[in-house]
């Protein structure tokens, strides 16, 4: 029987040899041969489930320092870890940068933008979106763990609201607020600061506003569609959350990427896949931006102070004149991760150009560069007629322009704060300010196709990205002499 | 005398084909070598490629042949007797003393035959084809991803050729070594054998 | 298809197309003009400058007379080549024939082309002679036919004089004018109006002004055509009936200044000014305001000539949400019309007929400025367009496979090169046309204004702005392409009502039905009004303009014999127009098998064709040049439809001949029938005798050996396998979730295990000589197999033994070695060699129809596929009639079989030696 078995073997053997033949001739005519391709889903991070505190913090709680006390009970690194992160800090830590000989440090503590200009000498208006409590001017003291907001992230958005310098507003139950923590970080706690950059929603960045909240997927295909959450993307540990604004990168780094998820060469055509060398996922994928709701790309702080009609999307006698846009055709610029130059209070401008405060870097010659989307929002900003400096003027509180409505007098004020000169003369220049687009992502279907960009009525400026033509016909940047 | 059926008729088509093709193959393949020049090189060549494919082919079918009839049983290698077998054709023989092994439909092969179309099955004849299959697809092993040089394969193949010349040799003069010297041409012809009826010397 | 009145009569189309590209481009044109053009570089801005010349060779700046293309572009180019190598000038003037002589025209046809054959969606009729019944003579044509870029029959006569040569004479079509406002015919003077040269600026210049040049053909004044066209350019401004050249855009020498000067080659918006709707803009494709018909090739099949997702588009689409693919996937990639109607002699197009084989590439041809110079205005063109257009350029163009790599992105479909060889590519890749085509025109009453009546298919709703556009699935007709291949291609059918009198017949012109039907005030008169009020309320709805009785057919044909035209009688025409643009992107072509391998396969849907036809008229189906019509119209209830036939195909899944169908039927269940009613006898007899059984002894011999078994269960479980998916290939409404593809490749994989089991099989038993079991005896065959059938019939109820008893070197009966000899000799060859062939149109599609085809080798193949199964019916049965109903089926798993031992053999018991037994 041995024999017989060893027979019965090679029957087998033969029979699938038979069989196996067919299947594989076939199959190679078939040439269904396409790799596999990485499954986004095995890097989505799973929900954890509520803790439910209601019995663990039994309150009640008179001052909201008395909260974070008691959370620092059971969470004692809690605090230390906040403390650490630029939610915290408002500020990045100093790097050595090309264009000038000491380091920068650069973050929403001590540098400009072309919306509200600065938040020195404006804290308490401004810190309200600070994960601190009380913030009121330069003295805040950033040592201290009692000052850690854990409401704002962890607390039900619906029973905790944020007013000036950070403090709760005066009817939040500071008892039910903190009863209600434990569960996930959802879209209502990042949105209710991130959403409304610039003091309203969707002004500043053109990617982020409230229709977040519950987007349809044709908004947003991740929160839509799959229902995921900023932190699904953004992940966070020991409260370093992931992801970094352009605005503050003096470095490439601690970027959240599409290939986080995605596969590199995502596209079943080979040429698409050609195209992630040099072009980044949302130049295609982002086709339009503020698709639901406007966003502003213009601000002129010149006319402010005038006694006109009012209207929060044209004119307010505080601010200005503005000009909102709805599905706005983003601009494409090389970006390689990082700026080409920050302005820091005191630099020099030429006030015949317009001033770019934060400069994509890259070009067509940098590997790491690809073309991006950006929302760039232009501003007449104050500036010293003598010196050549930016102007930062006080805003909010006594001698305040949106108090007072004098620019001399305000200006004077920012500028003592800053600790920059002021020569008395001002002007306002034209600024430019780049957000590169990257949120709402809408379903692939909607994304830009051959002709959006190439062709004779592409949106793409191929002379000004350092093309010699439309690469369709001339080769793209890897045919170009080095 | 004992008239014994020992091979089938397939076994002896196999057998002489076999042996046709073998000698094509070295004939062919002795003019590759450069033994001598009488077709030419391309022609030789060509053959020589023609009589391998053939091998393959019933070599394969030989194969199945083999396991479906239970032929292949006939050489399960064996040591037993193999001392007398060495001393019957070193001494025996010579004295003329009997075979020290009987065939039988059963049992045709002596246990050093057995070990011998052992090695010439599985060891002579799949270097041989390998490395002449190799050869035939040279120019597509890099896309393959062989990487081995036309020589190498050359050598091993020459050398096995020449093993095979030394079997051939061997083989030709055993057969002479039956009840007559032709008996076991015979046999391979017919298929029928004689084998002597007294009791075997030995082991019985 | 709902009704759409729409104009033509008095051509409107370009109007609204020139009054469309006025408002979208003509401000904008104008300040860019005037400033620099640099705000639109493009790289034919290299054209140097030159002056513009009158038709004596004067600066027209100077002179102030009409712009002479000939003259100021032959200064540099062959003019005399370009006008005799452009099929757009001549259009089939150089083609005239006798009446009647067109190949696949109608019997008042006289030339293939525009030029002299006639078009029933345009109507007006090119007279080929002179007198009172004339419809149209020249120099209404290139009035009419304003499509026309000029050159050709707007220059010579129809005798090769130029017209300026020719007296002006009433009585010679060429100088014979109907005046379209009085009806009368006149004599054309062609020296005061001048001739319409070649126009080249309404190809090679951006946004020409076509309706300016409309203007000035509709005003008779032709020489002035091609300056018309400039006007909005800067260059060239009008001034009441005259054009006047703005003297800031030229030099001193009457030379153009460079920032005025555009010519480019031809863009998409050039081509699109006369052949469809094109888009090239950011903003969403509209359909052109109010009347579709303006965009000619839009309008009769619904191909619509752009980049854009279909899903942006403006128009009101039918699940517009889900069509996220551009109308056409080559514009959306950037491919120009012109990249594939390429100009004959471009050096970068040439294709060089004769070049040797042993050459890839012959560089021995034009270069650049030999083409600049000499380029020929001939543009490539496949096999698809209508009738017999520019019959010598048929197949000029490179086809889909001669730029696509058909075999590297058509893995995924079984038989690639079948489905290549009976099908266009256009059949797949354009499954839908989601803009409306006309479907049906109805001259035979004309609406007011001389319109025919025009239904719309693909549109539910009144027109394409307020109503929904649902699209259309062409209909598949053969077409035979340049290779002679005879393929299924899509089109749109169009169906034309229309009178014609006398014999031969020629249409009756529309200034007599204009006469007939309306007063001269262009209302309908009374007794029309009398003759077709169904409802009597005073008035003509559109529902009401349609002759529905024969006796008002029989009453208008008076009326139109009263005015002049005997045996008036309507004809009806369905027109194919293929369908070529529009090509889906991968992901929306057709994929699905059964959308085709079905019963109600795509390739036999019914395509409507008409609705509004006139009481007792019948549309002849026309023949194109390379169209075929392979089915039939149908009647249903005043419905016109076309029912398309592939009876010159085999549709697996769709095609079935009734009768294998019957035969194979009545084969299986009468076998089943059969053996139920043998199983039924065997039971009531074995319980008459159930108590009074003969001692039968059994002893066990090792029957079958391993590879006999394994062998046996392979082939069992392959030809099962092969029956259930043939089955299913054969009839995929049964279980129809399941992939036809993987059913096919089930089905080919399972063939091949059969075929190698076979034949190792075939080997084993020729080369051990187990092959004896399978040869009948020589000898008392039919005495044996007698005793075999009577014991079946009757011995085998009376419990009789089996009259031979199975041992190791006889297995079979001899009913067994008959049966099994049909079946191995006969009819597994013959489904091996069928399968194959239908496996080799896979990739030899030519081997398989030279031995007639799938539609012979496939029903074969079904009815042998029907006898196995009734063969395997058969076949299980009688395993059970062994000494125990399961001993035979046990014999085959484990080899051993309790066989009955004959009576006279028990007393000399042997030994069997089979060598396997030894173990």
């Amino acid at each position: 029987m041995r024999k017989q078995g060893f027979l019965l073997v090679f029957g087998l053997v033969l029979t699938l040899a038979a069989i196996s033949f067919p299947v594989v001739a076939f199959g190679l005519e078939n040439g269904a041969t396409s790799t596999a391709k990485k499954d986004p889903w095995a890097y989505v991070p799973r929900a954890r489930p509520k803790t439910n505190h209601a019995h663990l913090l039994p309150g009640p709680f008179e001052k909201p320092q008395d909260v974070t006390k008691a959370c620092l009970e059971c969470h004692p690194d809690a605090a230390r870890e906040i403390m650490q992160t630029t939610h915290w800090t408002w500020l990045d830590k100093p790097v050595k940068v090309p264009w000038r000989e000491e380091p920068l440090a650069v973050g929403k503590r001590v540098s400009n933008n072309n919306f509200c200009i600065g938040i020195q000498g404006n804290w308490p208006k401004c810190t309200t979106c600070h994960i601190g409590y009380g913030w009121r001017d330069a003295n805040f003291d950033f040592e201290n763990p009692l000052n850690v907001d854990c409401l704002v992230c962890h607390a039900d958005p619906a029973l905790y609201v944020k007013g000036e310098a950070g403090m709760p507003v005066q009817d939040v139950d500071l008892t039910a607020a903190a009863q209600s923590v434990g569960g996930p970080v959802t879209r209502n706690h990042c949105g209710k600061c991130h959403f409304n950059g610039g003091g309203g929603n969707g002004v500043k960045h053109g990617d982020l506003d409230e229709s977040l909240y519950f987007p349809g997927e044709d908004l947003d295909v991740h929160m839509g569609r799959y229902d995921l959450l900023c932190t699904d993307c953004h992940k966070t540990e020991k409260h370093q959350i992931k992801g970094h604004a352009l605005s503050f990168a003096l470095e490439v780094g601690n970027q959240v990427q599409c290939t986080d998820c995605h596969d590199a060469h995502p596209h079943e055509d080979d040429r698409l896949n050609g195209h992630v060398d040099a072009v980044a996922c949302q130049a295609c994928h982002v086709p339009a931006t503020a698709r639901k709701d406007p966003t502003k790309v213009f601000w002129d702080w010149s006319t402010a102070g005038q006694d006109r009609p009012e209207d929060h999307f044209t004119y307010l006698k505080i601010k200005g004149s503005f000009i909102y846009e709805q599905n706005l055709r983003p601009e494409y610029y090389w970006w390689n991760g990082k700026v080409r130059y920050r302005y820091a209070w005191g630099d020099k401008i030429d006030p015949s150009k317009p001033v770019l405060i934060n400069p994509p870097d890259g070009d067509i010659r940098d590997p790491n560069a690809k073309i991006w989307p950006f929302k760039i929002h232009r501003a007449k900003v104050p500036y010293d007629v003598e010196y050549k400096i930016l102007l930062q003027p006080k805003t909010v509180g006594e001698g305040g322009f949106w108090v007072e409505f004098d620019w001399d007098k305000a200006l004077r004020l920012g500028a003592e704060i800053v600790g920059i000169p002021y020569s008395g003369k001002y002007d306002f220049v034209e600024s430019w300010f780049f957000y590169p687009q990257t949120h709402m992502v809408p379903p692939k279907e909607q994304a830009l196709q051959c002709n959006d960009c190439h062709g004779p009525n592409g949106r793409l400026d191929w002379k000004a990205l350092g093309y010699p033509g439309d690469p369709v016909e001339w080769g793209g940047r890897d045919t170009l002499n080095p | 005398m004992r008239r014994v059926y020992l091979y089938t008729r397939y076994e002896r088509f196999w057998h002489w084909a076999q042996a046709l093709i073998l000698i094509g193959l070295g004939l062919t393949g002795a003019e590759i070598h450069g033994v001598y020049r009488w077709l030419g090189f391309e022609e030789a060549y060509e053959l020589h490629t023609y009589f391998g494919w053939a091998l393959v082919v019933l070599v394969a079918f030989t194969i199945f042949w083999h396991f479906t009839t239970g032929q292949w049983k006939q050489y399960i290698p064996t040591l037993d007797r193999v001392d007398a077998m060495i001393r019957f054709y070193t001494v025996g023989m010579f004295r003329g003393e009997p075979h020290p092994y009987k065939k039988t439909e059963l049992s045709k092969l002596n246990p050093l035959q057995r070990l011998t179309y052992l090695g010439f099955k599985i060891i002579i004849v799949p270097v041989l084809g390998t490395t002449g299959l190799l050869m035939i697809y040279y120019n597509r092993l890099p896309e393959w991803g062989i990487h081995v040089s036309l020589g190498t394969l050359a050598a091993i193949h020459t050398a096995a050729a020449f093993l095979l010349l030394a079997f051939f040799i061997v083989h030709v003069y055993m057969t002479t070594t039956g009840h007559t010297v032709f008996s076991n041409i015979k046999a391979m012809i017919t298929g029928y054998e004689e084998i002597p009826e007294e009791s075997p010397a030995a082991g019985d | 298809m709902k009704e759409y009145v729409l104009s033509t009569a008095r051509r409107r189309w370009p109007w609204m197309l020139g009054l469309v590209l006025v408002l979208a481009f003509g401000i904008v044109g104008w300040a860019a003009a005037g400033e620099t053009p640099a705000s639109n570089p493009a790289p034919a801005r290299m054209h140097p400058t030159f002056v513009f010349l009158d038709a004596d060779g004067n600066p027209v700046v100077k002179t102030g007379r009409p712009i002479s293309t000939i003259k100021t572009c032959g200064a540099c180019h062959d003019v005399g080549f370009i006008t005799t190598h452009s099929y757009h000038a001549t259009l089939g003037q150089e083609s005239l024939t006798q009446v009647g002589q067109v190949p696949g025209g109608h019997p008042w046809d006289f030339s293939p082309g525009p030029f002299g054959r006639w078009n029933p969606l345009l109507y007006d009729y090119l007279s080929p002679e002179a007198g009172p019944q004339m419809d149209m003579g020249t120099p209404n044509w290139v009035q009419s036919f304003a499509r026309h870029i000029g050159g050709g029959p707007a220059t010579l006569s129809r005798l090769g004089q130029p017209l300026t040569l020719l007296p002006p004479d009433p009585t010679n079509p060429d100088t014979a004018y109907r005046d379209p406002e009085t009806g009368e015919v006149k004599a054309w003077d062609w020296r005061k109006s001048g001739v319409v040269e070649m126009n080249c600026f309404l190809c090679h210049w951006p946004k020409p002004n076509n309706q300016a040049r409309l203007e000035a053909l509709k005003q008779g004044r032709f020489a002035w055509a091609s300056t018309a066209t400039l006007e909005g350019s800067g260059l060239v401004t009008r001034e009441g009936d005259r054009w006047a050249y703005n003297p800031a855009a030229f030099d001193e020498q009457g030379e153009i200044r460079s920032a005025f000067l555009q010519i480019q080659a031809p863009t998409n918006e050039n081509c699109g000014l006369c052949h469809g709707l094109t888009h090239t803009t950011q903003e969403p494709v509209v359909a052109p305001a109010g009347d579709w018909y303006t965009a000619w090739e839009t309008a009769t099949t619904g191909q619509v000539f752009a980049g854009d997702k279909i899903n942006e588009s403006g128009m009101n689409i039918a699940g517009k949400d889900a069509l996220a693919r551009p109308w056409d996937v080559h514009l959306e990639r950037l491919i120009q019309c012109t990249d594939c109607h390429y100009s004959l002699n471009n050096p970068i197009y040439l294709q060089k007929e004769d070049k040797p084989e042993y050459l890839l590439f012959d560089p021995r041809r034009p270069d650049f400025s030999d083409y600049l110079y000499r380029p020929s205005h001939d543009f490539a063109r496949g096999t698809s367009a209508q009738h017999t257009v520019a019959p010598e350029l048929r197949g000029t163009m490179r086809r889909c496979e001669q730029c696509h790599s058909v075999e590297a992105t058509h893995n995924w479909l079984p038989y690639k090169h079948r489905h290549m060889a009976k099908l266009s590519c256009e059949t797949c890749h354009i499954p839908r046309l989601y803009a409306p085509a006309i479907g049906e025109v109805d001259w035979t009453v004309p609406c007011k204004g001389m319109r025919p009546r025009i239904a719309l298919r693909g549109l539910e709703g009144d027109d394409t702005v307020t109503g929904l556009v649902t699209g259309y699935e062409p209909v598949l007709l053969p077409r035979k392409d340049i290779t002679g291949r005879e393929r299924l291609a899509p089109f749109n059918l169009v169906t034309a009502w229309y009178w014609v009198y006398g014999e031969p017949p020629r249409p009756v012109p529309k200034w007599a039905l204009r006469q007939v039907f309306f007063t001269d005030d262009g209302e309908y008169r009374d007794r029309v009004v009398q003759l077709l009020d169904g409802n009597g309320d005073g008035r003509l709805t559109p529902d009401e303009m349609r002759l529905r009785t024969e006796e008002q057919r029989a009453t208008v044909a008076r009326w139109l014999e009263e005015a002049g035209f005997s045996q008036a009688r309507i004809m009806g025409e369905v027109q194919a127009y293929s369908v070529n643009h529009d090509v889906a992107t991968p992901e929306f072509a057709l994929k699905d098998c059964r959308a085709c391998h079905a019963r109600d396969s795509r390739l036999a849907r019914p395509f409507h064709l008409a609705a509004m036809g006139p009481e007792g008229a019948e549309p002849t189906l026309w023949l194109g040049a390379d169209v075929r019509f392979s089915g039939q119209v149908e009647n249903q209830e005043h419905d016109w439809v076309y029912r398309p036939q592939v009876a010159h195909l085999y549709v697996f899944g769709f095609s079935r001949v009734p009768w294998v169908e019957w035969v194979g039927l009545l084969a299986v269940v009468g076998t089943i029938l059969g053996v139920s009613a043998h199983a039924g006898m065997r039971i009531a007899a074995a319980r008459k005798r159930m108590k009074g059984t003969q001692d039968v002894r059994l002893k066990r011999v090792y029957l079958y050996s391993l590879y006999e078994r394994i062998w046996h269960w392979l082939q069992a479980v392959a030809i099962l396998g092969l029956l259930l998916t043939g089955y299913l290939i054969h009839k995929p409404e049964w279980l129809a979730w399941i992939p036809y593809k993987g059913l096919v490749y089930a089905h080919n994989i399972l063939a091949v295990v059969l075929l190698l089991d076979a034949a190792l099989a075939l080997f084993y038993h020729l080369a051990s000589g187990e092959i004896r079991q399978f040869l009948p005896p020589t000898r008392g065959f039919f005495y044996q197999a007698y005793q075999q059938a009577r014991y079946y019939l009757y011995g085998i109820f009376r419990g009789e033994p089996h009259p031979f008893h199975k041992t190791r070197e006889r297995k079979l009966n001899p009913l067994q070695q008959a049966t099994y000899f049909m079946l191995l000799n006969v009819m597994l060859p013959i489904q091996g060699i069928t399968g194959l062939l239908i496996w080799l149109g896979w990739h030899r599609p030519d081997l398989l129809d030279k031995l007639g085809g799938l539609k012979t080798i496939a029903p074969i193949h079904t009815l042998f596929a029907w006898l196995f199964a009734a063969f395997i019916v058969m076949h299980i049965y009688l395993t059970t009639t062994g000494p125990a109903p399961s001993t035979y089926i046990k014999a085959m798993i484990t080899g051993w079989e309790d066989v009955e031992e004959p009576a006279r053999e028990r007393a000399t018991e042997t030994v069997s030696s089979s060598q396997e037994e030894g173990a």
